[in-house]
């Protein structure tokens, strides 16, 4: 029954993290293998002040199976610069997910894993332990004493990880802005004139407009997600579904090309493009998935 | 006229009476649910709540007391957990 | 030279041939007259040969000078164009005579009347026979010897003239005709006849076959076997389509036959019809088996035309579904059964006017017949793929199906006790008669039929249920509404009688297993837990000091709310007697179970009322709204609307509903001088206008329609916002403006048909107008 427990509870929080409404941007997380008791992590380190800023690093985070009365634990997968963490495997000591039985050094109980922790609020001190590391407990003796003795050669090396670390990117990512929760950026600029645009051409046109203009573009990408959420209606949807095909194979190049050129944050375009997270339930806009659905069962057809 | 009611079939909710938050802090499930462990509510599937105001789902808390790593604290406050008496 | 049928003129012409014939033999042209001599005693006997040869002449045998000139005439070789000229004459003679003699008078009359008719066709024959027997009389003398081939020939010779002539005379069309309506004559009366009744073949049948066989001897002289065979064959082919259609269409409507449809074909084709053919022409075994097989044929197509038909009046069908049983043997006829039945279900059921219940008991239907014909179920899954389709597209499918399995009577839902009946008996006896292909051990095992479709799964469950419940890849659907269904029932009940309710729940665990219903579990004991407590309230020896009682009528079900379907809860004023009652319920509960704590809906749950007007009592179960309205008519006769919703603390269109079910049943009504008044009625009056106002019972529990509306309340501020900015907004424009401006964090996923529910709602609810197809602002 415990095992249940444990992932029903997981779920839930595994829900909550990853809705882009409440996730937070620093990490971006996925079930290995869609198994619930291991989370792949990867935790961007947003905040610009920090020297690991730009740093894509990915980490693994094991549950146990009577979680939440015991704490889970973390590593990174690539063993990471930095006096807390061992650079044999990438593990994290940090006193939140040390249950009480652990006989580690003097920590007070109020570091101690309870089960009112969260997920949450363990990725929130493995970020700021980042940014702060704990001196006491050195599991990197070199990094440790490079950060207390040789503050210039330590940040180097964190540095130089940043770069490497780049590299995990996957391909496609965009990585977010901002450190706080969802931020909505500024809205599309909603041009006046497109309110009393022709109602039709606007929403039913297939063109792209490659110039860019924000709101053309804002519209046919929306007829696109407007389509993926209407239900599975066998005419409505061959119709619109066709087009929607059309349409996003020449948004997709228009895309890109606005990205390079606007530096601003396209919040509308990637909240339709974002393949980040993997968007629960209907949030889950992947177009380029709509195809199989408009296709009928072949055997139905069959009259 | 007269109107005589024979039989007034009401309905209600109920609720535990705690000023608290509505979630247990360990399995994360409303109060008026169960925990994870149990199928009914209520007198089942009761609250216990501390000296230090915070309420869990009986079973939850007694499940992480049981352990050794919970050395008898509130998963919440960390204070040395006592059931409150009144 | 030509020939003219006068034997005078003949024998003249005769005679010149023979001079000069005799002339040239000698080759010098010259005349002599000895051969004028030998010429005029030719001609002498020619003349005498030829006027006893005349067809009109009687038959009288030839005396001896007669054969003398014919002797004579052979010598002179004469004889081959005495045939000619004969055949001309005969000829002749029969297209005057012969022909007029063969038509009937009064075609039309006869027609109808096989005994005229036969007797018109023996006429013909007979006539033809004669005329065969006048005109080869004088042949059998003249060519009579046997040995001389020039004989035989000359004898072909005529005969094969003659056949010609009976040809022609039986190419006659009315004679076809008769002879064709003579040979369907005799088949009907071998059967039955027109008006389906049995004639009663075994007396007229010897009579009939004399007949026949009368026929046929005429028919052998004439020597047109050929022909007569090709007519009866020819009549068969069109009798037996058309007798199997009309005999054997919709024979569930008939009476019982004694002997299975084919045994009755069989005995027909084999016994009369054959009979009938082979008095007339021959035993022809071939016939008959081409027959019988034209006969099958004939049942199949018109089972696989019926098959619809049979569906719909299942189980009174069942005998016809014997014949259509052999429809499966060939491929082409599983193919077209499919094809046929499946254009009926699209021409007569799956289109708008159909009620969904009535599709679906046609469905369960159709698996018990294609069940029935063909147990590995191939067919049934090709044949039900357009009607599962159909039902999963229309929207209260579920609703149907899950009222039908908890026997919820509703007129939108129809009859599906069924499904109920199928519930009760099921207990989970998944049957494993279903072949699985799985299991290796199985000696009996054979593969799918070629013509299954490439999905095709042997499905295991061989109940409706499982049928229907398959329609859908989730249960989640039906889980939902069944927890709707039972949600409200248990809230109707009125002493906490929940046996049924558990017995349901109990089946429908079952089907769909423990933990998707396990909610149902918990409202299940809630109630049983109620009715502990409630009863633990009501104990008089657990009265505190200082408490009052509670009141006996007062009774509560006290829910866990997180495991019930959401509530449809507003507020509610109630009757100040009932509040109190209600207080000190809470205040027991509180003191029965420490640390918790009530809270009332006010809207849910029913009460019984006693109305006692001045010339009548009345008692009502209600609901809790309704009562307190009709409690406020205790203290005064009229009321305003406004009074009423401000007094019960109810929204305009509650406040309506109630009035409407007082004034349906005659104890309020609206006064006529002042809208939006009305008055008790404590004497009953006649109802002047009849006011039919939908009194559709009404859920306590939020249907998922409702809640999505709730929810979507929440844009209505963009709603507004836009409508403010452009006046006027058809739905698609108001869907992709909810898209592109509600900030990320709130989120908009609302499909159109969402959006469109709500819409209508707020036109409703009078805060905007839907004209012309676009959404505008109400002012």
């Amino acid at each position: 029954m415990s095992k249940s427990a444990s992932s029903s509870l997981l779920l839930k929080q595994y829900k909550d993290l990853t809705d882009p409404k409440r996730a937070m941007p620093s990490f971006r997380i996925e079930l290995k293998d869609g198994n619930i008791y291991v989370w792949n992590v990867a935790v961007m380190i947003l905040n610009k002040e920090s020297i690991y800023h730009g740093g894509y690093f990915k980490a693994e985070m094991r549950f146990p199976s009577d979680y939440p009365f015991n704490p889970p634990t973390f590593r990174f997968l690539r063993p990471l610069f930095h006096p807390n963490v061992y650079p044999k495997d990438g593990g994290l000591c940090v006193s939140i997910l040390h249950s009480g039985v652990d006989a580690t050094s003097g920590e007070a109980p109020s570091e101690r894993w309870s089960p009112a922790q969260s997920v949450e609020s363990v990725l929130v001190s493995i970020l700021s332990l980042l940014e702060d590391p704990n001196p006491d407990s050195p599991a990197n003796v070199d990094a440790a004493v490079a950060f207390r003795n040789d503050r210039e050669k330590y940040n180097n090396t964190v540095r130089r990880q940043v770069e490497k670390s780049k590299e995990d990117i996957p391909a496609g990512f965009k990585i977010p802005e901002s450190e706080v929760y969802a931020a909505p950026q500024t809205e599309d600029e909603v041009d006046d004139e497109f309110w009393y645009e022709d109602a039709e051409t606007d929403d039913d046109s297939d063109e792209v407009d490659a110039s860019g203009d924000d709101d053309d573009e804002g519209v046919a990408n929306f007829d696109g997600s407007d389509d993926e959420d209407v239900d599975m209606e066998d005419s409505e949807d061959l119709v619109s579904g066709k087009r929607v095909d059309t349409n996003e194979t020449s948004l997709d190049s228009d895309t890109e090309t606005t990205l390079m050129k606007t530096s601003q944050d396209r919040k509308t375009l990637s909240a339709g493009r974002e393949p980040l997270t993997p968007a629960p339930e209907n949030e889950k806009v992947d177009l380029l998935r709509e195809t199989p659905h408009t296709k009928l069962d072949p055997h139905e057809t069959d009259i | 006229m007269k109107v005589t009611i024979n039989r007034w079939n009401a309905v209600s909710t109920w609720h535990w009476d705690h000023a608290q938050e509505e979630l247990c802090g360990i399995c994360r499930v409303a109060f008026e649910g169960t925990c994870p462990t149990c199928k009914y509510p209520g007198d089942d599937c009761p609250l216990i709540i501390g000296d230090c105001k915070h309420a869990f789902h009986m079973h939850c808390l007694l499940k992480w007391l049981t352990t050794e790593s919970s050395k008898g604290l509130c998963p919440m406050c960390r204070r040395k957990f006592k059931t409150a008496t009144d | 030279m030509s020939r003219p049928a006068n034997p005078w003129l003949a024998s003249k012409g005769l005679l010149y041939d023979i001079v000069f014939q005799a002339a040239d033999r000698r080759g010098d042209g010259q005349l002599f007259l000895n051969d004028a001599e030998a010429a005029r005693s030719t001609a002498s006997d020619w003349q005498l040969v030829t006027s006893w040869m005349m067809p009109q002449a009687l038959l009288r045998s030839p005396g001896s000078t007669i054969l003398a000139a014919a002797a004579r005439l052979r010598q002179k070789n004469l004889l081959d164009r005495l045939l000619n000229w004969y055949i001309d004459s005969v000829r002749s003679h029969f297209a005057l005579h012969g022909l007029p003699a063969i038509k009937s008078p009064d075609i039309s009359g006869i027609m109808s009347d096989p005994i005229s008719i036969g007797n018109s066709v023996r006429r013909v024959l007979s006539t033809l026979c004669d005329a065969l027997h006048h005109y080869m009389f004088p042949i059998s003398f003249l060519y009579a010897e046997d040995s001389s081939k020039e004989d035989m020939l000359a004898r072909t010779r005529f005969r094969h003239s003659l056949n010609a002539m009976i040809d022609i005379a039986l190419s006659d069309h009315e004679f076809q005709l008769m002879a064709r309506l003579l040979v369907e004559h005799q088949l009907a009366a071998c059967g039955r006849n027109e008006e389906q009744q049995i004639i009663d073949r075994e007396e007229d049948e010897p009579k009939r076959l004399a007949f026949l066989a009368g026929i046929r001897q005429q028919i052998d002289i004439l020597g047109v076997q050929d022909r007569m065979e090709r007519i009866v064959a020819d009549v068969y082919h069109t009798f037996i389509p058309r007798y199997v259609s009309q005999q054997y269409a919709r024979i569930w409507e008939q009476e019982e036959r004694e002997e299975p449809l084919m045994v009755e074909l069989k005995n027909l084709i084999y016994g009369p019809i054959s009979r009938c053919i082979s008095t007339l022409i021959r035993r022809d075994e071939l016939l008959e088996a081409r027959l019988l097989e034209l006969a099958t044929e004939c049942l199949v197509k018109l089972g696989i035309k019926e098959a619809f038909d049979m569906v719909i009046y299942f189980p009174d069908s069942i005998p016809a579904l014997e014949y259509l049983k052999m429809c499966l043997r060939t491929q082409e006829h599983r193919a077209q059964l499919v094809t046929t039945f499946q254009n009926a279900c699209h021409a007569r059921l799956l289109h708008c006017g159909a009620n969904t219940s009535d599709i679906i008991s046609f469905y369960m239907s159709t698996i018990k017949v294609f069940r029935l014909l063909e147990p590995r179920g191939v067919l049934l899954d090709k044949v039900s793929r357009p009607i599962r389709r159909y039902l999963r597209d229309r929207e209260d499918t579920v609703k149907c199906i899950v009222y039908g399995m908890l026997e919820v009577e509703d007129a939108n839902t129809g009859d599906l006790s069924e499904l109920g009946k199928e519930l009760a008996a099921a207990s989970g006896a998944q049957n494993a008669d279903a072949v699985d292909d799985n299991d290796y051990f199985n000696m009996d095992w054979v593969p799918d039929p070629v013509d299954a479709a490439p999905d095709f799964r042997n499905k295991r469950a061989s109940d409706f249920i499982g049928s229907l419940l398959s329609l859908y890849d989730n249960k989640e659907v039906f889980v939902k509404e069944i927890v709707v269904v039972l949600a409200n029932r248990l809230l109707e009940l009125k002493n906490y009688e929940i046996d049924r309710e558990m017995m349901h729940l109990e089946l429908l665990k079952l089907l769909f297993g423990e933990s998707d219903l396990h909610n149902s579990d918990v409202m299940v004991k809630d109630i049983l837990e109620s009715k502990r407590v409630d009863s633990n309230i009501h104990d008089p020896t657990t009265v505190a000091p200082g408490t009052y009682p509670v009141a006996g009528i007062v009774h509560a079900s006290i829910l866990s709310r997180l495991f019930w379907p959401a509530f449809r809860d507003e507020d509610l004023v109630l009757p100040s007697v009932i509040e109190e009652q209600l207080n000190r319920y809470s205040a027991k509960f509180s003191i029965l179970k420490s640390a918790r704590k009530l809270t009332w809906l006010k809207r849910l749950g029913t009460v019984d009322v006693t109305l006692e007007l001045e010339d009548r009592t009345l008692d009502f179960t209600v609901s809790p709204d309704r009562a307190s309205m009709i409690y406020l008519f205790q203290d005064k006769s009229t009321y305003t609307l406004n009074e009423l919703t401000a007094r019960l603390n109810l929204d305009e269109t509650m406040t309506r509903r109630a009035l409407g079910f007082w004034i349906k049943n005659d104890v309020l009504k609206e006064d006529e001088t002042c809208k939006d008044k009305y008055i008790l009625l404590e004497r009953a009056e006649e109802r002047k206008k009849k006011m039919l106002l939908d009194d559709a019972a009404e859920s306590s529990v939020q249907t998922a329609e409702e809640k999505a509306t709730e929810e979507m309340r929440i844009y209505w501020s963009y709603v507004n916002g836009m409508l403010t900015n452009i006046p006027a907004l058809p739905i698609d424009r108001i869907q992709s403006f909810l898209k592109m401006l509600i900030p990320k964090e709130v989120g908009y996923s609302r499909s159109v048909d969402e959006l469109r529910d709500f819409l209508t709602v707020m036109v409703a609810e009078e805060k905007l107008e839907f004209v012309s197809g676009s959404y505008r602002l109400k002012k």
